[in-house]
Parts: structure tokens; C-alpha cells; sequence
């Protein structure tokens, strides 16, 4: 046996020891799907056990929730569970099955108060049966943060917290703080298409999220520089695509023809 | 008769899809609940019951008579909706007979018990037709040609006859009813209810010594269900106060458990959000439902474990039911309806059984003991959008915020059918970039508030999207979504 293979196997076994001895229930390692959008906000890092990430969206319409949605959907995947705290009461299903969320591993919990909306995140970040723990949250003092955080980091589960767009300064023990906002269509020279009157007549076509386009700004990312801003589409399947940023100027200058 | 002849008759009637497996449920259900009235409770032995055989002998005085014992269950019946025919007679026979054909003077109404004095089922069957006799409708079929239809008739015929020309089933029937053989009664199971209580010396309200007692009595409780291997479903406090009030406790778990500090933990979490508005004199403590113990064998090392996972959301669900309520922890199911208010509804997760597998229950050997009330079987909805009856259309996408009832907005279109162009929301003027539609919806009738919308999915020139309608008649432009 080489030495190297006896040290591999020396390894292993210490790791086997540390978990049967190690006190308490070991800590569920949160492994991104590949090709997860998340991905796209921590190049270079892996997504930890126990993370939150706050989607800031400025009034209704801006698509923070729809995006999270759609973020939740692929890490749940086939296998997994989404807590939902639906403190405003308004959260409809049929367009999270849209999206690709499982309502058959969906719980709703509508709480009676934020007090209770905040006892029943921490409940669900806590279990490490739940993969995305998912909550409108408006007001967050800074001890309440360190317990929901405290709370993700035991149980091994992902919180999405949906924040207004006015918490932008408060500071943030999450992982990631994205600012989400819905991109306007970039201006087209056709004189028609400057007419805001659109009609295509017909019912509407499943193709309908096709061509929405959202920025997500990074505000705050831990161990990472902030500032950055990804364009994402929702295409007609309702799956997230990202678009890549358009191509900088040359700063090369062209090549003369006939060059040797 | 077929159905679109009994809806032609009685209109006004409920129609409902025929169950019997749920039907029986429900009568065992009954009979679980008509044990205080007598020794010992058994369904009939048909392919679908519809009957319950109570042996009450010895118990009439008890309830001050037969008369009385007897009117006291239609009239306890009558309470949870159910119209009850009683019979008291010697035998299983006579009593059935009677109760099923013995009319009263009005058709109409159902009779009051009737009561056979001891030794006078001959009497009181003679004047009943044959069917009474539980006799199989083959031989029924079979007597009519010789215009044999009074159980007095059928008593004239010379008996020796009747084996060879019918059957021995109608000796034996004439001799059931007539008590000249026995016949045997398979009772139900008894429903034993599990409990333990305690009185204090000195009414109090401290909630240190209120919890010790309930973990004392659980703690007795759990010792005579552990033998059996069963677990507690449901767990039932009665808190008696000292002003003659009773607190009722209720705690719920998604999987039976015979876990002593796991359900004192459930029980402290209800506690918390209970208000006592007097002194605790006496309480009790009762397993409404028990069902049998799963056991998983529990791994060395770390791996994909599917029975602690199941085991942790279990855990995870009671703890968010028993503090916020039953109500307040739920699952989306879609239901196939075109309003869009009504094309979800939420169920509570007690009571729904783990994600993934079938919405009922696992009923390992036992069956719900104690006082169970007969439940609705219904079919689980689908939990996938529905396709594929607008042909090659599917249903377009909902925004995931919608409002509970729709605003009224300003907005201004320039087409008289068309999109809206401009509109006002949370004090903002808002122009229409992009307008999808329309998507009309006309549905409800069947409610009584019909409803015709042509909806409208618009987006913004800063890119937000909401979701509008135009009602048809009133043409005013509501609010129903937002992409938030």
C-alpha cells in the first residue's frame, strides 16, 4: 500500500471518527445545483451552509419576489422543501407552480403577526429538512438578524428574505444583498414600437415571460466586492437566463490590412 | 333509477358520488360512539351495512327503559344529522326486520322505536313482508310466483317443504328471527379511551405546577399505550377551572409519537399563547388518537437519510402548528376553476400526511381509536398546472402576489375594447409600455355572482408588470396582480 493511498485512507477514517463523536446533529452542507443562477453572484465561492441572501425591490411590480421564486425553484429541484411566511397574505400558488416551485413541498405559513412571522422563519431555518426558507420581512433589528442567521447556519438552510428597497442602508449580516429591478426593454428604432399601444389581439401565449428582463444589483457580498449588476431574463418557460453584459470598446487598436 | 331521472323528481336534492368504503368508515365510526348505550356494538353482515346491532340486555334500567334507551339514541343521532329507525326485540332478526319494514301509521315521517315485548316477535313480524326475514333476493324472486309476499304466508307454507322447494337459507332465517337458533354477534372493537387526571387540593394558576401535572398524567398515559406500541396522534388536555368552566387543550402532530419530552414541548408551545381567565381545579388528560409507532433504524454515519428527513419536517410542521394554530400552517392545492381566486385553495398540513407520497395517511394495523366522528373521503387535486384541454394553449402565467380583492384603478385606454394605456397605482401614473391580452374569463355563474373579465398583462415603460382586468359590463378598469 502506498503512503500516499494509507494517508488517503488514514483521512477518511479520522473524518468517519469526527462525525460519530461530534456532538449534536452534523451540519447539512448546502451543495449549489450546477448551472444555478446563484452561482452567478458568488463566482470563485461556494455557497455555505446556512446562508441568507436578501432581494430588495423597489414597490410592486419590480419582480424581487418572481426572481427569488425562480431562484428557490431550482435549488429545490426534485427532492426538496420550500417554507414560505406569507406574512401579507397575498402569495398565490398558481404562479409559483409556474415558475417550477413544488406545491406539493411547499408550506404556507400565514402568521398572525410580524412577531410571528419572525418565530416561524427561524423555526424553518432552524430544520434541516428545509432546503429554502422563503419570508416577506419589512423591519429586522440587528439582534434578530444574528438569531435568523444563527438559526440558517444550524439547520443548513438557504433563506431568501424579501425586504423594500428603503433597507438598502441598514447594514446586513446576510451573505448577499441583491437590489432587484425590473429592466425596462431597450429602445427600439422601429416607429411602432415607440407607439405604447400594443394589442396582439389573440389570448395570450405561454411565451409571455419570455422577454422580461431583471437587474439584480449586488449591494452587499460577503468576502466579495459589491457594485456588480447581472441582467436576467425569464424565458418562455419561465426559467431563468442570464444575458451576458455587452461587449466592451476594443481598446486595441484595429490591425492595418497588409501587416506583416 | 338513473340519476337525470332523480334529479327530473327532486331537484332541489343533493347528489353525491356513492362511497361505500367511506360509508363504512363512518358506521364504524357509529358504532364506536353507540357503545355507551350498550354491551356490545356490531354492524350488520352485508356486503354494504347500513345497520348497527346494539346488545342491550341488562341495560334498560340504566336509561330508565328500553322505551327511553331507545329514544334517546334517535334523538342523540338526530343531533349529529342522522335520522335513525330503532328496534328492541329478543333477537337480531325480529329487531332488523322491524326496524327496516316495521312502518309506522304515516309513511311520511320516519316512526318512533318500536319496542317487541320479550316473546312477541312472532306477533310483530307476521304482518311484514318477507323481505324482512333477511331472506336473499333470489329467493324472494323465487316466492312471488306462489304469491308468497307476508312473512304470515311464508309461516303457513308446511315447513318441511321449504328446504327442497327453496332453500335451507329460509328455514334457517324463519329460525333466527323466531330465536329457535342463535345467532352470533361480532362486536366492534371497543373504543377504549386513554386517559389519566388529577385533581387539585387547592385550585391554582401557576403554569410551572399546570405543566408538571400534564407531564405526569402523559407520562401514564404514554405507559399504557407503549405496551401496544402505539403512539399518540392527537393528545386532548381538560383543564377544569375552578369557576365551572373547562379549557380544552388540543395538540396535534403529524406523525404518532410516544415521545414524552417531544409532546411536553408541543404542549408548552400551546400553552404559551393560552390565557387562563381562572383557577385550574382539576384536569385531565386524554389520547383522542392513537396510531400505531413507525421505527426507523438509525445510521452510523452521515448520508442521504430519507426517514430523518421525513422524520425533522414531521417535527418541523407540529412545532409551527401547535404555536400559530392548524389554520395558520398550510398546503396549496390548485383546483381546476377559471377565477382566479378560486383556482387555489389551502389545506392544513395536520392531518395531510408527509410530501411526496399519497394525501392519506399510513393505517398500519390499527384503526383511529376513541371518539371518532365519521370524516369526508375526498380525491387529492392536482398539484400541477392543468393543460392540455385548450389544445395546444396553456394557461398563461399568474403574477406570484394577488391582491385578495381587486382595486379599482383609474386607467385610460384608447381602444374601446383595448389595453389600458395609462393608469394610476399607489399614487404613481404608470404608462403602458406592453400590453398582453385579452384573456377573458367568464365563469361563476354557479356562485350567483357571475364574473366576466377581459385581463390584461401590462408592463411598464420603467419595466414593472401588473396584472389588470376590465370588467365586461361595468367596463372599469380593476388592479388583481403584481410581478412583484
Amino acid at each position: 500500500m502506498s503512503r500516499a493511498s494509507r494517508r488517503e485512507i488514514i483521512h477518511d477514517l479520522q473524518e468517519r471518527l469526527r462525525q460519530i463523536t461530534r456532538s449534536g446533529r452534523p451540519v447539512r452542507q448546502a451543495v449549489l445545483p450546477a448551472g444555478c443562477t446563484l452561482g452567478r453572484f458568488l463566482p470563485g465561492q461556494e455557497l455555505t451552509a446556512g446562508t441568507l441572501i436578501e432581494w430588495l425591490g423597489e414597490g410592486e411590480g419590480s419582480g424581487a419576489a418572481t426572481l427569488a421564486l425562480a431562484v428557490a425553484a431550482e435549488l429545490c429541484g426534485a427532492s426538496g422543501i420550500l417554507v414560505l411566511i406569507d406574512t401579507n397574505r397575498e402569495f398565490y400558488p398558481p404562479a409559483a407552480a409556474g415558475l417550477g416551485i413544488p406545491l406539493d413541498r411547499t408550506v404556507v405559513v400565514q402568521p398572525a403577526s410580524p412577531g410571528d412571522a419572525l418565530w416561524a422563519l427561524e423555526q424553518a431555518l432552524r430544520s434541516a429538512a428545509v432546503t429554502v426558507a422563503f419570508g416577506w420581512i419589512e423591519a429586522l433589528s440587528d439582534r434578530v438578524f444574528h438569531r435568523l442567521q444563527l438559526a440558517a447556519q444550524t439547520g443548513g438552510t438557504l433563506g431568501f428574505l424579501l425586504r423594500p428597497a428603503a433597507c438598502r442602508t441598514e447594514p446586513s449580516c446576510a451573505q448577499l444583498r441583491l437590489l432587484v429591478e425590473a429592466a425596462p426593454r431597450p429602445e427600439s428604432s422601429a416607429l411602432w414600437d415607440r407607439i405604447p399601444i400594443l394589442s396582439t389581439g389573440a389570448a395570450p401565449t405561454p411565451g409571455l415571460f419570455g422577454g422580461w428582463r431583471l437587474r439584480a444589483r449586488v449591494l452587499h457580498r460577503r468576502g466579495g466586492p459589491a457594485g456588480e449588476t447581472i441582467t436576467l431574463e425569464l424565458n418562455h418557460e419561465a426559467r431563468l437566463v442570464s444575458l451576458a453584459a455587452p461587449m466592451a470598446h476594443s481598446a486595441l487598436a484595429p490591425r492595418a490590412s497588409g501587416a506583416s | 333509477m338513473p340519476l337525470a331521472e332523480a334529479r327530473g323528481l327532486a331537484p332541489d336534492a343533493h347528489f353525491a358520488p356513492h362511497e361505500p368504503r367511506a360509508d363504512r368508515e363512518a358506521l364504524a365510526a357509529l358504532a364506536a360512539w353507540c357503545q355507551r348505550f350498550g354491551r356490545a356494538v356490531a354492524l350488520e353482515e352485508a356486503e354494504e351495512p347500513e345497520s348497527l346491532l346494539v346488545d342491550i340486555t341488562g341495560c334498560g334500567p340504566l336509561f330508565g327503559g328500553e322505551k327511553a334507551l331507545a329514544a334517546k339514541v334517535v334523538d342523540e343521532l338526530r343531533r349529529y344529522g342522522y335520522w335513525a329507525r330503532v328496534a328492541v326485540a329478543d333477537t337480531i332478526g325480529a329487531a332488523w326486520g322491524i326496524a327496516h319494514f316495521g312502518a309506522g301509521p304515516d309513511r311520511n315521517a320516519p316512526p318512533g322505536p318500536v319496542i317487541v315485548p320479550p316473546g312477541g316477535q312472532l306477533q310483530a313480524l307476521r304482518p311484514l313482508v318477507i323481505e324482512a326475514l333477511r331472506l336473499s333476493p333470489s329467493i324472494v324472486q323465487a316466492l312471488r310466483p306462489f304469491d308468497v309476499r307476508r312473512v304470515s304466508q311464508l309461516l303457513a307454507l308446511p315447513r318441511s317443504s321449504l328446504p327442497s322447494r327453496f332453500s335451507d337459507e329460509v328455514v334457517h332465517r324463519i329460525d333466527q328471527a323466531l330465536g329457535h337458533v342463535g345467532e352470533l354477534l361480532t362486536p366492534e372493537p371497543v373504543a377504549e379511551i386513554v386517559e389519566a387526571s388529577w385533581s387539585f387540593e387547592a385550585a391554582t394558576d401557576e403554569r410551572r405546577m399546570i405543566e408538571a401535572v400534564i407531564e405526569h398524567l402523559l407520562e401514564q398515559v404514554l405507559q399504557r399505550l407503549r405496551p401496544r406500541q402505539l403512539g399518540i396522534q392527537r393528545l386532548l388536555c381538560w383543564l377544569q377551572t375552578a369557576d365551572g368552566g373547562v379549557v380544552p387543550l388540543r395538540v396535534g402532530l403529524l406523525q404518532p409519537s410516544a415521545s414524552a419530552p417531544h409532546l411536553m414541548g408541543l404542549v408548552r408551545l400551546y400553552c404559551e399563547r393560552l390565557q387562563l381567565k381562572a383557577e385550574v381545579s382539576a384536569l385531565s388528560v386524554q389520547a383522542e388518537e392513537v396510531m400505531p409507532l413507525e421505527f426507523f433504524q438509525q445510521q452510523l454515519f452521515e448520508g442521504e437519510d430519507d426517514s430523518d428527513h421525513r422524520r425533522l419536517f414531521g417535527l418541523l410542521i407540529e412545532r409551527l402548528s401547535n404555536r400559530l394554530g392548524e389554520k395558520a400552517v398550510l398546503r396549496p392545492q390548485l383546483m381546476p376553476d377559471a377565477q382566479p381566486e378560486y383556482a387555489c385553495r389551502f389545506e392544513p398540513w395536520l392531518g395531510q400526511g408527509m410530501p411526496g407520497g399519497s394525501a392519506t395517511k399510513k393505517r398500519g394495523k390499527g384503526k383511529p381509536r376513541g371518539n371518532a366522528r365519521p370524516r369526508k373521503h375526498s380525491p387529492s387535486p392536482p398539484t400541477s398546472l392543468p393543460t392540455g384541454d385548450r389544445g395546444e394553449k396553456e394557461i398563461p402565467p399568474r403574477p406570484p402576489c394577488l391582491k385578495s380583492r381587486p382595486v379599482a384603478v383609474a386607467a385610460v385606454s384608447v381602444a374601446p375594447h383595448g389595453p389600458p394605456v395609462r393608469f394610476e397605482w399607489q399614487k404613481r401614473c404608470h404608462v403602458v409600455a406592453h400590453a398582453w391580452g385579452p384573456e377573458r374569463i367568464e365563469t361563476g355563474w354557479w356562485r350567483g355572482q357571475d364574473v366576466q373579465r377581459d385581463y390584461y398583462l401590462v408592463e411598464s415603460t420603467a419595466g414593472q408588470r401588473f396584472w389588470m382586468f376590465r370588467t365586461i359590463q361595468e367596463e372599469g378598469w380593476f388592479l388583481h396582480g403584481t410581478f412583484a
